[in-house]
């Protein structure tokens, strides 16, 4: 468990993204409240790209809202192979 | 029959020579049996209705087969099918597909196959090449130039691909010469075996090697000189211009690593099956991720005609573990099935039986499937009496299996025959732990994440088929090339990502579809097409008027007629089913807790089957085969 989650902060989320999905590394904090999708594409912008939402290390659907005091992390996706 | 007679000619239309039409309208024929060597000829009515690849593959198996025979039996037909779109300029194309009866399904098997072989398959002339019969002893068919010739193979039987292609192509004194062909595992008849090409590229799925050795054909070796021509060259360059323009910001991904590059991602997301489906992850994963490789076991990149992504791995390694470059590299599926399903974290283990597979002709998705079962079976004490048992996370284990089922030794001739059937020997509740679909090894692409690939799996006629099949993690994400495709055709996005909503199904109605038609034109499914670049390109191929809809229509025919395919030879709606691990969450991991019930997949197919017009009992209805115009086919 990051040590983000044991802090008081109870209103924001912390967002993490590696590349490929953007450019460099990037830890902010998000307000919690907001669809996970509305708040990332704000971030990841790369065209053709698609990627699986992890919250605390679990998987979870992309229109669910953000919940106070998470860790999100994205994972790319592809097909075949 | 007789052999190296040389070769038997047959002359080409003229607007094929002049390079203004995609097709020769000539499929070739050979009848191993009795030597006979002939060409069917087709009109332009039938290539804008079947398109080739695996329309043209289902459309000879319902007009020819006689239902219900056994896949090995010499009447099977072994189809190779460039589609319309093969060996024209555009980017993607450089692929074909290959079909039959399937040794391991008993449904249709039609794999597609990237490299070179098809491309050159049509500047030989030949829109597709159609086998029946069997030959008294091996045989290989040389195309060339508008020819064809059956040469004797026997010097051939029992090598290695790498080797095979040595030999033809010293025999032919040509070094461009492409290559189809089986190695000892498609001549031992296992029923995953594949047919490789280029020696790296497989038809992989679904048994075809195994269909290719009941024949005694070793391979096909392919050269031509004609072009393969557009009727309309200003209205493809519209597509052509579009991805040369944006394929290196589009598909990052494939040039940076290949797929290899998401071993990691795909298991951090729970895409990945470990340990037979048992585990929610494996310690040391990162190590088998194209990120970890790259540094020190993948030296070079490959690719496939026509193609500037070269997303082919080339591993090479010397030590105790030689890794032998001309077998390529591991993608994803084969990293997953040889490592994680395995719980092997090992990347030289991998390459070594990822080469392994190349070099003798096997499906690495159904072998380590197969492996990982038995496995399974071996650590639950259901399995003994034999000299050798594979174990999990031993790397030597795997590699001495893939040995002992290209040679039938052990139990090794149980795992031959693929893990539906080494279940049904085993007894004992091993049935429990198959992760099958139409008896056929799952692709790495979890169903308890995907439910509508799940969904997919379940009905498909080639068995558990990850490619013609919508991916439930990129519909849920506006950016990608599927709700692009979804958007295209006004549809909502994106998609939600647990279940299988009405809204997922008419999504899933369109991207078979699609892909379907894809697997017909043959383009590879990595390209981010959208379906009005599919417009453009299909009309400056063939000079036609085909809009979006008929684009749809072409692809759901072909669905249809693959389903009536299915049905005649015996499948029912029971039949539409994942096997039992399928529905069986793991304790842990990022899927942890998640999975399809039985009778929530049965309930869904039953809205499919209503969206595609079938019956409760999955039977397309008389009014969609004649709007279809396949009604012919039905009886």
């Amino acid at each position: 468990m990051s040590n983000f989650r044991n802090s008081k902060i109870t209103e924001s989320a912390h967002l993490i993204l590696d590349k490929p999905l953007v450019a460099q590394r990037m830890e902010v904090e998000v307000a919690a409240g907001q669809r996970y999708t509305d708040v990332l594409k704000r971030f990841i912008t790369k065209p053709g790209v698609a990627y699986v939402v992890l919250v605390d290390g679990v998987v979870v659907d992309q229109n669910e809202t953000i919940q106070p005091g998470v860790e999100i992390r994205c994972v790319p996706q592809i097909i075949g192979g | 029959m007789k052999t190296n007679q040389g070769l038997t000619q047959f002359e080409m239309k003229t607007e094929f020579l002049t390079g203004n039409s995609p097709y020769s309208g000539k499929v070739l024929r050979v009848n191993l049996s009795t030597g006979e060597i002939w060409v069917d000829e087709h009109d332009d009515d039938f290539y804008r209705k079947w398109i080739g690849g695996r329309g043209l593959i289902v459309y000879y198996l319902l007009k020819e087969t006689n239902p219900k025979i056994d896949p090995l039996n010499p009447d099977n037909l072994l189809i190779f099918a460039p589609g319309i779109l093969t060996g024209t300029v555009l980017p993607g194309t450089g692929r074909h597909a290959v079909g039959g009866k399937s040794p391991l399904t008993g449904a249709l098997a039609s794999g597609e196959a990237g490299g070179w072989w098809g491309a050159e398959c049509k500047q030989a002339g030949f829109d597709a090449v159609v086998i029946q019969g069997k030959a008294e002893k091996p045989v290989y068919l040389w195309i060339k130039d508008g020819g064809a010739e059956l040469r004797d193979a026997s010097h051939l039987w029992g090598l290695k691909t790498g080797d095979s292609q040595e030999e033809i192509r010293k025999e032919l004194d040509d070094e461009k010469i492409r290559i189809a062909q089986i190695g000892p595992a498609g001549e031992n008849l296992v029923r995953y075996a594949a047919v490789m090409h280029d020696v790296n590229r497989a038809a992989g799925r679904s048994g075809l090697g195994a269909l290719m050795g009941s024949k005694n054909l070793k391979a096909i070796a392919v050269r031509g000189k004609f072009k393969v021509g557009l009727a309309n060259k200003e209205m493809m360059k519209i597509t052509q211009k579009w991805i040369t323009s944006n394929y290196k910001d589009m598909m990052g991904w494939a040039i940076q690593y290949g797929t290899a590059g998401s071993v990691k991602g795909n298991h951090d997301s729970g895409t990945t099956a470990i340990r037979n489906y048992l585990d929610g992850s494996l310690e040391g994963i990162e190590k088998l991720d194209a990120t970890s490789t790259f540094t020190w076991l993948i030296k070079d990149r490959d690719t496939c005609n026509r193609c500037p992504v070269r997303c082919k791995l080339v591993a090479s390694h010397e030590g105790e573990i030689t890794i032998d470059p001309r077998y390529g590299g591991p993608e994803y599926e084969s990293t997953a099935g040889l490592g994680a399903l395995c719980q092997i974290n090992d990347p030289l283990v991998v390459a070594k039986a990822n080469e392994l597979c190349a070099a003798y002709g096997l499906d690495t998705i159904s072998t380590g499937g197969t492996v990982a079962f038995t496995m399974e079976c071996v650590e639950k004490g259901l399995v003994d009496g034999f000299e050798f048992v594979p174990k999990f996370g031993d790397g030597q284990s795997l590699l001495e299996s893939i040995e002992k089922i290209v040679h039938r030794e052990d139990i090794g001739d149980w795992m031959a025959e693929g893990s539906a059937r080494m279940a049904d020997r085993i007894g004992m509740g091993s049935d429990q732990f198959l992760a099958v679909a139409r008896k056929q090894e799952l692709p790495y692409h979890d169903p308890r994440l995907k439910n509508a690939i799940g969904m997919g799996y379940a009905v498909s006629a080639t068995g558990a088929d990850h490619m013609a099949n919508l991916n439930d993690t990129f519909a849920t994400w506006d950016g990608s090339d599927i709700c692009v495709r979804l958007r295209e055709l006004g549809m909502e996005t994106p998609l939600k990502l647990w279940g299988i909503s009405d809204h997922k199904i008419e999504a899933f109605f369109y991207e078979t579809a699609f892909k379907n038609f894809l697997d017909s034109a043959v383009i590879c499914h990595f390209y981010p097409y959208e379906f009005q670049h599919m417009v453009d390109a299909i009309n400056g191929a063939g000079g036609w008027d085909v809009n979006m809809s008929e684009i749809i229509e072409i692809g759901e025919r072909i669905i249809d007629a693959a389903r009536m395919y299915l049905l005649r030879e015996g499948f029912t709606a029971e039949d539409d089913m994942l096997s039992a691990r399928l529905f069986q969450p793991t304790q842990d991991g990022p899927i942890a807790g998640r999975a399809m019930t039985p009778e929530y997949l049965k309930e869904a197919l039953q809205r499919y089957y209503k969206r595609m017009g079938w019956s409760e009992q999955g039977v397309p209805q008389d009014e969609v085969l004649e709007r279809l115009g396949i009604e012919e086919m039905s009886s």
